[in-house]
């Protein structure tokens, strides 16, 4: 079945077959895109969003020169800090507690932790608003027990966008977390008990590097969700929560200025590379 | 902690107390009502090495664990040097315990792994150092604290885990069949290598195996568990040469069985053969009579006529040999019965043939009574 | 004791899954809301928006195109990623590695930049609105996981398994029917269901390549919420959690959701 070494010429023709499809709508639908993104950030636009053939740095230049694009870049980095340090808060002890929890019932918590990713991030961040909503249940809540008199601004303010954020994520980062938790063996902690370590330093010393592995998987996984997000911050911010993927999606669609969106885009690649870099970086001291 | 670390781990320990380690009336009952480890009293001197000892499931791992505070026992009273330890939490008890896996720290160097007890004691690291150098000598591994857990044999490993455990100086050193997962010849070694180092700190240890030659050549005291109680606690020669009870001496060294008789003082009947044994008082009923393969001689049947009366004896047929190394066995029919006879093997080759008829003798000492209820 | 859970361990989960669940549980009480504006709790019970939400008219549009291309798109991914991931798995070749790792990395791009990137090459193939473009963009988000949940699948099944069916006789047609098909039922199940539900639920590269006439159910939904808040969304959410409870409950009952879900 397996050839070593080269395949026959006609297994060689099979394998050509089999991948042609794939290889086919990955070209058109990911390969040919992303130079065509990489290229037009380079290409200057006239008035309206129509296309030159003059290539120019413009793009970029004017990215770098424009106070507001470090408030976006900012805004989103600090954004998405918050989001995946949340995010790792919530799911630890979710994945700590379905890691260590007996097997019965551990499938069925599995699927409530991760049902939530099947249920569209439209309809959990409409949720939210009905949560956080000047008319909505905190409020409610705290207008009838007579503890507010007017509603307090839980959303169209980055609080809602954090909150909706973390809770969309932590799917997420709970299988991650579970993922990275298979060295994990509660011999461990024993040994470390009979050495003198009370329940704080065995977390500390033996639980959490044991887990790192998985918990720098999960904040990479989150932080990349979070700054390329605009659903969410989108309608729980109420357009005031200015960030790179909502500038993307305004520049792209609403002004129709495809080289700046695209200059835009190759920031947030950047951004992501830099994330990826710092990720092997650290799960190597892990390892 | 109750005393200081910071000599050096091969110093003295002081004067022997008598019941250094006591468990009174201690049981582990679980919630469905299962009784893991029975009302179980053991009384252990300072200094000494005492084997647990029994199958698997008879509770010897959840003493283990009861005495190092990981498992919280539901009864009775765990001293160490007379202070109830019950309710301290492990990391307070101050007792090395070397698992069963090692339970090395996998993210940590093995210098990292021994100094983790003395960082816990709050000890420096500049103090730390000479004392995991130590530990390490110790152990015969010196030079190895940069290496991971992952880089050593199954055999460094368990050194490391020793030294991890001795480092701290504990009151008691406890071991969960530490052997049980390195291969024979490894196994021989470690155990007179974890003897000697218990008999130079004379640090009183509690050893659980499931292997009787570990717990008979390694300990001072041997206790047989079965079923959650303890069946027999006792020097390893008493363990061997004394079962108290037929459980004790089937689980301790191989033995023949044979369903057998008492028709008078000390005289008991096998089919229709009579021997002599001591049935502790007994003068008839049905009991359970055991003899040790080795203790048996044989001789060519043509050799004697007349049978001693200090002695046992009975004409067998011989109905297998099988060579084993240094052992030989051989497997005779003593009217209707089956009786297993082991010798060393010699140079000159097997002394018997299949299909011979011998005479096979014993002493009445060594042969033993149980009645049914033990 | 060590290695157990603490109470305030329990009662911590607890509350996460609370506020896990909070934004899915709340819209059902608000769903039979008959209020004209978005109130919780509400003043005035009803199904008014259920039934509002099944005359309107773009809403019943987009489900229709949701549905038709996440069943278009389900067996495409499987007529696509399988025979790929099989090759990458059965086959030793120049450029394995790299084409399976080039194969799965749109899994890990940001959406909103490949959305983007997308729309650019679309827009110049008259690909924007149309049904095909729909197709081609939900397949380079549904095929990656195909190939990693196959690939797992293929080099799992128990070797020599096929070998010692070709022993006992069988044509190599058989053994794939006999043998690797029914191993591989699964994945197959997995890979179907992931798909369907990747992109019935997919809104971010939507958005960028949805038109006006061709527009799925979340982009609908989106503008929706983006522009007016009242229950309707409420009603179509509990409509649309039912049927993912629905879809669990058949996986779950047919081979275990967690194998489902490539775990």
């Amino acid at each position: 079945m397996s050839a070593d070494g080269f395949a026959p010429r006609s297994t060689r023709w099979l394998i050509l077959a089999l991948l042609l499809p794939m290889a086919a709508v990955n070209l058109l639908a990911f390969i040919l895109p992303m130079a065509r993104l990489g290229m037009i950030s380079l290409l200057e636009s006239r008035s309206g969003g129509i296309l030159t053939n003059v290539f120019t740095f413009d793009n970029y230049i004017n990215f770098f020169t424009d106070y507001f694009s470090y408030q976006l870049i900012w805004n989103s980095l600090v954004m998405s800090f918050i989001v995946t340090i949340g995010t790792l808060i919530a799911a630890y002890p979710i994945a700590l507690f379905l890691h260590r929890v007996n097997p019965r019932w551990r499938n069925i918590l599995f699927v409530i932790t991760v049902s939530p990713l099947l249920v569209s991030s439209v309809v959990r961040t409409y949720g939210w608003m009905v949560i956080l909503g000047n008319q909505g249940l905190i409020n409610g809540l705290l207008m009838q027990a007579g503890v507010v008199e007017s509603p307090i601004r839980l959303m169209n303010n980055a609080l809602g966008v954090y909150v909706g954020m973390i809770e969309i994520l932590i799917p997420y980062m709970a299988l991650a977390l579970i993922a990275g938790f298979g060295r994990l063996d509660a011999v461990y902690e024993e040994a470390a008990a009979t050495l003198g370590a009370n329940a704080v330093v065995r977390f500390r010393r033996i639980i959490l590097p044991l887990t790192m592995p998985g918990v720098l998987l999960g904040c990479l996984l989150c932080f990349v969700l979070s700054i390329s997000s605009f659903i969410t911050p989108k309608l729980l911010g109420g357009g005031r929560v200015f960030l790179l993927a909502t500038e993307i999606y305004d520049q792209a669609v609403v002004q129709l200025e495809w080289t700046k969106a695209a200059a835009t885009s190759v920031i947030v690649l950047v951004i992501f590379g830099l994330a990826l870099a710092l990720y092997s970086r650290q799960s190597q001291r892990y390892e | 902690m109750t005393q200081s670390p910071a000599k050096g781990i091969s110093s003295a320990v002081a004067e022997a107390d008598p019941t250094f380690l006591s468990l009174t009336s201690v049981s582990k009952v679980y919630p469905n009502g299962y009784k893991a480890v029975d009302a179980l009293d053991v009384d252990l001197p300072e200094g000494k090495m005492l084997g647990l000892l029994g199958p698997s499931g008879c509770g010897k791992t959840t003493t283990l664990r009861m005495i190092a505070g990981l498992v919280q026992n539901t009864s009775g009273h765990i001293r160490v040097g007379g202070r109830d330890v019950s309710q301290e939490p492990p990391h307070r008890r101050d007792m090395g315990l070397v698992f069963q896996s090692y339970a090395l720290f996998p993210h940590m160097t093995v210098a990292e792994n021994v100094a983790f007890g003395l960082e816990m004691r709050g000890i420096s690291r500049r103090d730390a150092k000479g004392q995991i150098e130590e530990a390490l000598e110790m152990v015969r591994l010196p030079g190895l604290g940069s290496r991971r857990p992952r880089e050593l044999s199954g055999g460094q490993q368990q050194r490391v885990s020793l030294a991890r455990a001795l480092v701290i100086r504990p009151r008691i050193l406890l071991l969960d069949e530490p052997l049980s997962n390195l291969d024979a010849k490894l196994r021989d070694e470690m155990r007179v290598e974890i003897r000697e180092i218990q008999k130079r700190l004379k640090i009183t240890t509690l050893f659980v195996t499931h292997d009787q030659v570990e717990a008979l050549t390694m300990c001072d005291l041997v206790g047989v568990m079965h079923g959650g109680k303890l069946a027999q606690l006792g020097s390893p020669e008493d363990i061997y040469e004394r079962p108290n009870s037929l459980f004790v001496a089937e689980f301790v060294g191989r033995t023949n069985k044979f369903r057998a008789r008492v028709t008078g003082r000390n005289r008991i009947e096998i089919g229709s053969e009579t021997f002599s044994a001591d049935t502790q008082g007994r003068i008839s009923g049905d009991v359970t009579a055991t003899v040790r393969p080795h203790r048996i001689a044989l001789t060519p049947d043509r050799d004697r006529g007349i049978v001693s009366n200090h002695t046992n004896a009975v004409r067998g047929r011989l109905l297998r040999v099988t060579y084993i190394g240094d052992l030989i066995q051989y497997d005779l029919d003593i009217g209707g019965q089956e009786l297993k006879v082991e010798h060393h093997t010699l140079s000159s080759g097997p002394r018997h043939v299949e299909g011979e008829m011998l005479m096979c003798e014993w002493a009445p000492a060594d042969m033993f009574v149980y009645g049914d209820e033990s | 004791m060590i290695g157990q859970m603490s109470l305030p361990l329990k009662v911590v989960v607890f509350l996460l899954y609370i506020f896990l669940l909070a934004p899915v549980l709340v819209v059902i009480p608000l769903s039979f809301s008959a209020d004209s504006f978005l109130v919780f709790p509400p003043e005035s019970w009803g199904i008014r928006w259920y039934r509002a939400m099944f005359q309107h008219e773009g809403l019943m549009q987009a489900l229709k195109v949701s549905l038709w291309l996440g069943t278009v798109v389900t067996i495409l991914s499987l007529l696509i990623g399988v025979p790929a991931a099989y090759a990458l798995k059965r086959f030793q070749f120049p450029g394995c590695e790299f084409l399976m790792n080039l194969f799965t990395a749109p899994l890990l791009l940001p959406s909103i930049v490949l959305g983007l990137a997308i729309l650019l090459v679309f827009v110049q193939m008259r690909l924007l609105g149309s049904y095909t473009g729909l197709v081609i963009a939900h397949l380079i988000v549904t095929t990656p996981y195909v190939i990693r949940i196959m690939a797992t699948a293929f080099s799992t099944l128990p070797p020599f398994v096929e070998e010692a069916a070709t022993m006992l006789g069988a044509s190599p047609f058989t053994v794939f029917r006999r043998i690797t098909l029914p191993l591989m039922m699964p994945g197959f199940i997995a890979s179907a269901a992931l798909s369907f539900l990747m992109s019935f639920d997919e809104v971010v590269i939507s958005l960028f390549v949805t038109g006006p006439n061709v527009r799925t159910l979340p982009v609908e939904i989106f503008d929706y919420v983006e522009s007016r808040t009242d229950p309707m969304t409420a009603a179509v959410s509990v409509a649309l959690i039912l049927a993912t409870l629905l879809v669990i409950v058949v996986l779950e009952r047919t081979l275990g959701f967690s194998r489902a879900m490539g775990k």
